[in-house]
C-alpha cells in the first residue's frame, strides 16, 4: 500500500475506466448464452402458467379479445378485406403486435425484475430482454394456434406465398429486439420509462396498420418515411399480403424497413452494452 | 471503483493493485464494508470500475448468495437447471452432474418439490452443490458458509479443497479466519476500502486478528478516560518489519470528547529516549479513534525496538497521555557485514546512501 497522501482523489484521465464496445462479440456472447435464454424462456412459462387452471391457453385471450372489439366497432366504417373474413385479417394483423409490445412491456422491465441475478452473477445481460422475446415468441406461437382454428372455421386457406413469411419474421424479430434491448437499457437509468410504457404502447393499436389497412392508415408519398420510422407497420401489412391474397411482399416499403431494423438493432446493442457497465451500481 | 449516490459517494475500493496467479487460492479479509465484496464482483464481471482495469482469464464460477438466482416456485430440479446455465455448466452439463449435485446437496427426497417449500438450509445446499460441481479455473466464493450446519460447511470446505486441488484459483472471502487459514495460501487484507495487507495466510491473519483485538480491547475497557491503545506494528504488507522497508504503526486512542490533539510516537531501544520520533495534530473525535503512522523507509538496523507514544492537547501545554511505551517489535534486516562490523552494529540508525567518488585525474 502506498502512502495514503500520494493517491489523488481523482484518477487520472488515462486510469478511468473504458469499456471496449464490439457488437460482434456482444452478439456471440448472447449465442453463446443460447442455453440460458431457453431455461429462462422456460422457467418464465413454467412460471406463469403452474397455478393457471386454463394454463397457456390464457395467451389466447387478448387476442381474441382485441379482434372482438375491432369487429364489433368496425361496423359503419367499411373494410376492404376482399374473400377473407374480418376477423381472420385483423387478428393475423394483430399477432406481430401483440409479440411486439409483449416483449417490449415485459423486456423492458426484465432487467429490474432479475436484479437479484444481475448483482451476483455474470451473465451477458442482452440474456433477460432477449429471453422475455422468446416467450412472447411462444406466446405467439400459441396465437397462430388461435389463428389457425379461426381460417378453419371461416375456410379461410393460406396462399401459396406464404413463404415469404420467412423474411417476414426476422425484420419483425430484429426490430422488436432493437426496441426490447434499448428500452430495457433505458428504464435502468430512467425508472419513469417503467410507468410510461402502458400509457404509449397502446398507442401503437392505432399507428400500426392492425384494424385498418396501410393504404388507409398513411397516404401514398409518405409510406416510405413511415416504413423507415416504423418497420413493424409494413411487415404487418405484408403479412397479410403473402398469407391471406397470395401476393408477394411490398419491397418499397419492406426494404427500407428491413435497413432501418438492422440499423436500429446495431444501435440497440451498442446502446444496451454503453449502459450496462452502470447496471449492477443502479438496479 | 466507487458506489455512488447523487451527492455522497464514497470509493469502495482505492489502490487496490494485484495479481492472483493461477492454481491459487487467495483468502480475502477485513471487517464489514472495506470492499471485500465489491473486489469479488469486479472479478465475477458483475460490476465495472469507475478507474482502473480487472483482467480475468478462464471461466469465473462464483458463489455469490447462492439463492439469487432461485425462484420459489419452481422444483428444486428446474432451479438446478435454471442455476447451471446461469453458471455457464449448460443444459447437457447439468444433466450429466444432476445426480452428484442432489447427492452432495442431501436433497434426493426433496429434488421435485417446489424450492418455496424448501428450508433455507436446503436452498443454500441446492446452490452451493450446483456451483461446486462448474469446475471453472476460477472460484469466487462469497461468504456463503454463514449459512448450513456444521456438517454440510465442513463439506462445503472439503469440496473446496477438492476443487483448488484440481487446479482451480480460489478466491474465498469470508470472516471465519479459521477457514481462511486453512483454505489459503495467500491472504488480502482490505480496510476501508485499501489493501491493507497482502502476503501469507498467517502472517495477514494473525496480524488482523490482533488489529481487531487492540480495537475491541479498547473498546470493552472505555471508562471514559484518555488512553491510548497497544500498537501493531507490521510492515506495510503485513509482513515483519525490516530494515528499509515501509512500516506501518497502527493503534487506537479513546477519546472521552472531541478535542485537538497533538500525539507524539518515537521509536527507541527500550528506553525513554527516542531514535526518531513521528508527530501528527489530529482531531479526536469522542470514542475509539483508529490511528496508523506509516514510515517510509524504516531506516534501523537489525534489533529490537520499542514504540513509546504520547499526546497532549492543541497548544502542547497539558499532558493528555504521558510518554509511556506501547507496544515493542523486531527488525529483520541484512547481516551488517561490512569490514569495521562492530562500528556499524552500533550505530543507531541505518540509512540508504549513494556514493560518489572523484578521483583524481590521473597522470
Amino acid at each position: 500500500m502506498r502512502d495514503l497522501a500520494t493517491i489523488p482523489d481523482a484518477p487520472p484521465a488515462d486510469l478511468r475506466f473504458r469499456r471496449g464496445i464490439s457488437i460482434v462479440r456482444s452478439l456471440r456472447e448472447v449465442w453463446g448464452s443460447r442455453d440460458l435464454v431457453a431455461t429462462l424462456v422456460e422457467r418464465e412459462f413454467r412460471v406463469r402458467y403452474k397455478q393457471a387452471a386454463l394454463g397457456a391457453a390464457w395467451a389466447l385471450a387478448q387476442p381474441v379479445a382485441l379482434v372482438l372489439a375491432f369487429t364489433l366497432f368496425k361496423r359503419g366504417s367499411h373494410i376492404e378485406t376482399g374473400h377473407v373474413a374480418y376477423a381472420v385479417w385483423a387478428f393475423l394483423g394483430l399477432l406481430p403486435w401483440s409479440l411486439f409490445s409483449a416483449g417490449l412491456s415485459q423486456g423492458g422491465v426484465s432487467l429490474l425484475s432479475n436484479v437479484a441475478l444481475i448483482n451476483k452473477v455474470y451473465c451477458p445481460r442482452e440474456v433477460f430482454p432477449v429471453s422475455m422475446v422468446g416467450v412472447a415468441c411462444g406466446d405467439t406461437l400459441i396465437g397462430v394456434l388461435g389463428l389457425a382454428g379461426l381460417m378453419i372455421v371461416t375456410g379461410t386457406v393460406p396462399q401459396w406465398t406464404s413463404f415469404y413469411l420467412v423474411p417476414l419474421i426476422a425484420v419483425q424479430l430484429v426490430f422488436t429486439l432493437a426496441a426490447t434491448l434499448a428500452i430495457s437499457a433505458i428504464v435502468v437509468h430512467v425508472r419513469d420509462i417503467r410507468h410510461v410504457l402502458p400509457v404509449v404502447l397502446p398507442v401503437g393499436l392505432f399507428i400500426n396498420p392492425i384494424a385498418i389497412p396501410l393504404d388507409r392508415l398513411v397516404p401514398a408519398g409518405d409510406r416510405v418515411l413511415y416504413a423507415i420510422c416504423n418497420p413493424l407497420g409494413p411487415v404487418i401489412d405484408d403479412y397479410r399480403r403473402v398469407v391471406l391474397f397470395g401476393q408477394a411482399p411490398d419491397w418499397h416499403l419492406l426494404i427500407p424497413a428491413a435497413i432501418s431494423a438492422v440499423v436500429l438493432f446495431l444501435l440497440a446493442t451498442h446502446l444496451f452494452r454503453r449502459l450496462e457497465v452502470g447496471f449492477a451500481d443502479l438496479v | 471503483m466507487r458506489g455512488q449516490t447523487r451527492d455522497a459517494w464514497r470509493w469502495a475500493l482505492r489502490d487496490v493493485e494485484l495479481e492472483v496467479a493461477p492454481g491459487e487460492a487467495v483468502g480475502l479479509i477485513g471487517s464489514n464494508g472495506s470492499g471485500k465484496s465489491t473486489l469479488l464482483k469486479l472479478l465475477n464481471g458483475v460490476m465495472y470500475p469507475t478507474a482502473g482495469n480487472v483482467r480475468v482469464t478462464g471461466r469465473i464460477g462464483s458463489l455469490i448468495e447462492v439463492r439469487a438466482g432461485i425462484h420459489p416456485d419452481l422444483t428444486g430440479r428446474e432451479n438446478a437447471y435454471l442455476y447451471g446455465s446461469l453458471l455457464g455448466l449448460g443444459r447437457k452439463g447439468v444433466t450429466a452432474k444432476l445426480d452428484q449435485i442432489v447427492e452432495f446437496a442431501q436433497l434426493e427426497n426433496a429434488i421435485n418439490r417446489q424450492v418455496k417449500f424448501y428450508s433455507s438450509g436446503m436452498q443454500m445446499r441446492l446452490g452451493f452443490a450446483v456451483a461446486a460441481f462448474l469446475e471453472p479455473d476460477v472460484l469466487l466464493v462469497d461468504e456463503v458458509l454463514a449459512v448450513g450446519d456444521a456438517s454440510f460447511q465442513q463439506r462445503c470446505l472439503q469440496r473446496m479443497s477438492e476443487v483448488h486441488a484440481s487446479g482451480t484459483t480460489l478466491v474465498l472471502v469470508s470472516h471465519d479466519l479459521a477457514a481462511v487459514e486453512s483454505m489459503c495460501t495467500r491472504v488480502l487484507w482490505l480496510e476501508q476500502s485499501y489493501l491493507r495487507a497482502d502476503g501469507p495466510a498467517r502472517e495477514v491473519v494473525a496480524a488482523y486478528r490482533h488489529a481487531v483485538e487492540l480495537q475491541t480491547e479498547l473498546e470493552a475497557d472505555n471508562d471514559g478516560e484518555f488512553r491510548i491503545s497497544a500498537a501493531n506494528i507490521r510492515r506495510v504488507d503485513g509482513a515483519q518489519p525490516s530494515t528499509y522497508h515501509p512500516l506501518r504503526i497502527t493503534f487506537s486512542i479513546l477519546s472521552p470528547t472531541k478535542q485537538d490533539s497533538h500525539v507524539y510516537i518515537g521509536v527507541t531501544e527500550g528506553t525513554a529516549p527516542s531514535i526518531f520520533t513521528c508527530a501528527a495534530q489530529v482531531t479526536l473525535e469522542e470514542g475509539v479513534n483508529r490511528l496508523e503512522c506509516v514510515v517510509d523507509h524504516l531506516p534501523l538496523p537489525r534489533g529490537s525496538y520499542s514504540v513509546w507514544a504520547c499526546a497532549t492537547d492543541d497548544v502542547g501545554r497539558f499532558d493528555l497521555s504521558p510518554w509511556h511505551p506501547i507496544g515493542s517489535f523486531d527488525v529483520m534486516g541484512p547481516e551488517p557485514d561490512d569490514l569495521p562490523r562492530a562500528i556499524v552494529r552500533l550505530s543507531a540508525v541505518q540509512v540508504r546512501s549513494t556514493w560518489e567518488v572523484r578521483t583524481p585525474p590521473s597522470g
